[in-house]
């Protein structure tokens, strides 16, 4: 079982008492009326975006198995008004929770809200919500990953290419709609911005697919001089990066003087293996196999202990691998959660509501192979 | 002929009228079919009046887009752009009334919205009509490039949501009873209007024949105009639905619903050819589609993943019964002497 501290833990015991003090004085305040067991769960994700979805999604079910919870998995066909329409059918019938990767932020808002009203809570993971209702929402910052790719880029063009100032970067982004492709772009350009040795040339639209990807740079570089470095938005467009420049004759391992710096947003099977090899020099990756596990771990606190905010953690704390464990299981030939790749995590407030923040994690060649990368687990599948 | 020949005769001819309304209503049976079958297997999906109700309610904007595909498809032609005109009034009316970085929020009248967004969708739709109609382009062209330029031009205007929207202008599609009340009040006032109505024998005429109708004296140019004003008029309130359902106006709003608007359709029997179907057949198609659905996503032995492949499958059936009715009612129409 996870364990949630001893800050934690006495929070949690004086909400039971109260709670327990509530219950003989009956339904006074008109409360209540959720369940007080996490035994079934809800859960509407996109199921339709390759394996970085797929270690998402099936982490869930992995861990809900564990916990012997019930889980029915609803994709949201790319559509808010699918996605609202589960989140009512959930909150309709017996469901005693609810995990929504949010597709559009703002969307789902009147039906989270609605399913929160009737007592089934509502946790968002990977993608966040408007609605402040929710006890929790957990991932990561895509502008912070956007900032660490462009870290890691300035800091190999200083190793790699210390007398070709001004450097000049492609900036290849996700979706013009999508709110984290906007985030992650905007990230590193922010960086690059506070840094005169570097020039963004160009911000290439790819709507975060690999084909696109491979088609816009590979124009671009045909018609330009080949950019110092390239950052991808995510491992798609990453992967499509490297096939173009493959393509063009234009693919070397770091140390060679012809390498163009790549980063990007996600690791994954593919991505792993080139990171090893130096073709790419860091990718920022999440730890998405924990956002679900993390979610349902808390939102099986916060049931048990009558529906209370308490057992989430205050906003502005630091939560550690000492304060909160997802118990790890043998899944998929490896001891899956046993690293808290997460932590630190901070808990911010977002959106009018916790934001469980976790950590990234930083790709090189030195960590590329090791196990706790969700792609070199979902890779071997 | 003797007496008992006909008889007979009067017997095969009554059979063979009641197979071909039997033909031209097969969506009810097997609807009724669908619904036992569901009852049987995920019962949960009609387990109680609120998920039904849902069912109705998620399934109000999209039973506006199969009827304004089959008022097109009943006249012969078919409107690729019903989704895009859905999404880009909603967009444009969003931005006049809501708040977003770029919004330009204009006003809070939920009445303003209302007229602005049918606005929208009428002058599209009297557009589509008049390039089709009087310059003669091929319905299938103007209406994919009306998809295309108005996908494009709601990016163009807002790549964030639209949120903060008045009260009063989200409360049909935030209000079940408003929206489902909406979409069968749309249903039956097309239903007898395509029935008992000279403009709507008009455009079944237009959709078997456009010569003979013609030349019977129907002025098939202001038909096909009127079509596709009520198309584009009928995918604004769409658009006015899924907004309100939503609670805000996200970016992508009105995309991936041509094919299901299709679907409903011709699962409803309307004919992809024209001048043949019932629009209240195409509310079947719908109420199908969503039930379909919805137990998808209940049912416990069905993943996730195979959810879009089921629904392939489901259209598949559909549209093998379709053609079958097809060749049954020939052969009963030859049979008759009633070919067309």
């Amino acid at each position: 079982m996870y364990n949630i501290g001893r800050r934690g833990f006495l929070r949690a015991a004086g909400t039971v008492g109260v709670a327990g003090i509530a219950g003989c004085l009956g339904d006074i305040a008109g409360s209540g009326g959720g369940s007080d067991k996490l035994k079934k769960l809800g859960m509407t994700s996109y199921v339709r975006g390759g394996a970085w979805i797929t270690a998402y999604n099936e982490a869930a079910k992995l861990y809900a198995k564990d916990q012997n919870i019930q889980i029915e998995v609803r994709p949201n066909q790319q559509s808010a008004q699918k996605q609202v329409k589960d989140i009512r059918d959930f909150a309709n019938k017996d469901f005693d929770g609810i995990l929504v990767g949010v597709w559009q932020t703002g969307a789902a808002k009147t039906a989270i809200d609605y399913a929160m009203k009737k007592n089934v809570p509502v946790f968002a993971t990977n993608a966040d919500t408007a609605s402040t209702n929710v006890p929790m929402y957990t991932g990561f910052s895509n502008y912070e990953g956007g900032e660490k790719c462009a870290k890691q880029m300035l800091k190999a063009l200083k190793a790699q290419k210390p007398n070709k100032k001004p450097w000049k970067v492609l900036n290849i982004r996700g979706s013009q709609g999508n709110q984290s492709a906007n985030q992650r772009s905007q990230g590193f350009l922010d960086v690059m911005k506070s840094n005169n040795d570097v020039t963004v040339v160009k911000t290439i639209n790819a709507d975060y697919a690999r084909d696109t990807a491979l088609e816009k740079t590979q124009e671009w570089i045909n018609a330009n001089k080949k950019p110092h470095g390239i950052y991808s938005g995510n491992l798609s467009m990453g992967l499509g990066v490297v096939q173009a420049l493959r393509n063009l004759n234009l693919l070397f391992k770091k140390g060679d003087s012809k390498h163009i710096v790549l980063t990007q947003m996600d690791g994954s099977p593919e991505v792993n293996p080139l990171v090893k090899q130096g073709m790419i020099d860091a990718a920022i990756d999440q730890p998405n196999y924990f956002y679900n596990p993390i979610a349902i771990a808390m939102m099986k606190q916060y049931i048990e202990n009558g529906h209370s905010m308490d057992a989430i953690p205050d906003v502005d704390s630091t939560v550690t691998a000492d304060d909160f464990t997802v118990k790890s299981g043998q899944h998929k030939g490896v001891d899956l959660w046993s690293e808290s790749i997460w932590a630190p995590a901070e808990m911010k407030e977002q959106n009018g509501h916790p934001w469980f923040k976790t950590n990234s994690i930083v790709i090189t060649q030195e960590n590329a192979d090791k196990p706790f990368l969700w792609g070199n687990v979902w890779g071997e599948a | 002929m003797n007496g008992e020949n006909i008889v007979i005769g009067r017997f095969f001819e009554d059979t063979d009228s009641l197979l071909l309304s039997l033909l031209d209503n097969m969506i009810w049976p097997i609807l009724a079919i669908v619904i036992l079958g569901v009852l049987a297997f995920v019962p949960q999906t009609l387990a109680s009046a609120s998920s039904i109700q849902l069912i109705f309610w998620a399934g109000a904007p999209l039973g506006l887009l199969v009827l304004a595909e089959s008022v097109t498809l009943l006249s012969g032609h078919f409107d690729l752009s019903i989704g895009a005109i859905a999404g880009f009034s909603a967009m444009f009316t969003g931005m006049v009334l809501g708040n977003c970085p770029s919004c330009w929020n204009y006003s809070d009248s939920a009445l303003l919205g209302f007229v602005l967004i049918l606005v929208i969708g009428l002058v599209i739709g009297v557009v589509n009509g008049v390039m089709i109609a009087k310059v003669g382009l091929n319905p299938f062209l103007q209406t994919l490039a009306f998809l295309i330029i108005l996908e494009g031009a709601k990016t163009a205007m807002q790549t964030q949501p639209v949120t903060e929207l008045p009260v009063g202008y989200i409360l049909p599609g935030s209000t079940a009873l408003i929206a489902i009340g909406l979409v069968l009040g749309a249903f039956i006032a097309f239903g007898v209007v395509m029935k008992y109505t000279r403009f709507g024998q008009a455009v079944y005429a237009v959709g078997s024949d456009a010569n003979a109708a013609r030349e019977v004296g129907i002025n098939t140019d202001r038909i096909i105009i009127a079509v596709y004003t009520i198309s584009g008029l009928l995918s604004a309130l769409a658009g006015l639905l899924i907004t309100g359902f939503i609670g805000i106006v996200p970016p992508l709003i009105g995309e991936n619903l041509l094919f299901q608007a299709f679907a409903g359709a011709v699962i409803g029997g309307v004919s992809l050819f024209g001048g043949r179907g019932k629009v209240t057949g195409a509310l079947g198609g719908v109420i199908l589609i969503e039930i379909i659905q919805t137990a998808l996503d209940n049912s416990p032995a069905i993943e996730a993943t195979q959810i879009q492949m089921i629904n392939g499958f489901v259209l598949l059936i559909a549209i093998l019964l379709y053609a079958t009715q097809e060749r049954i009612r020939e052969r009963v129409l030859a049979r008759t002497g009633r070919g067309e």
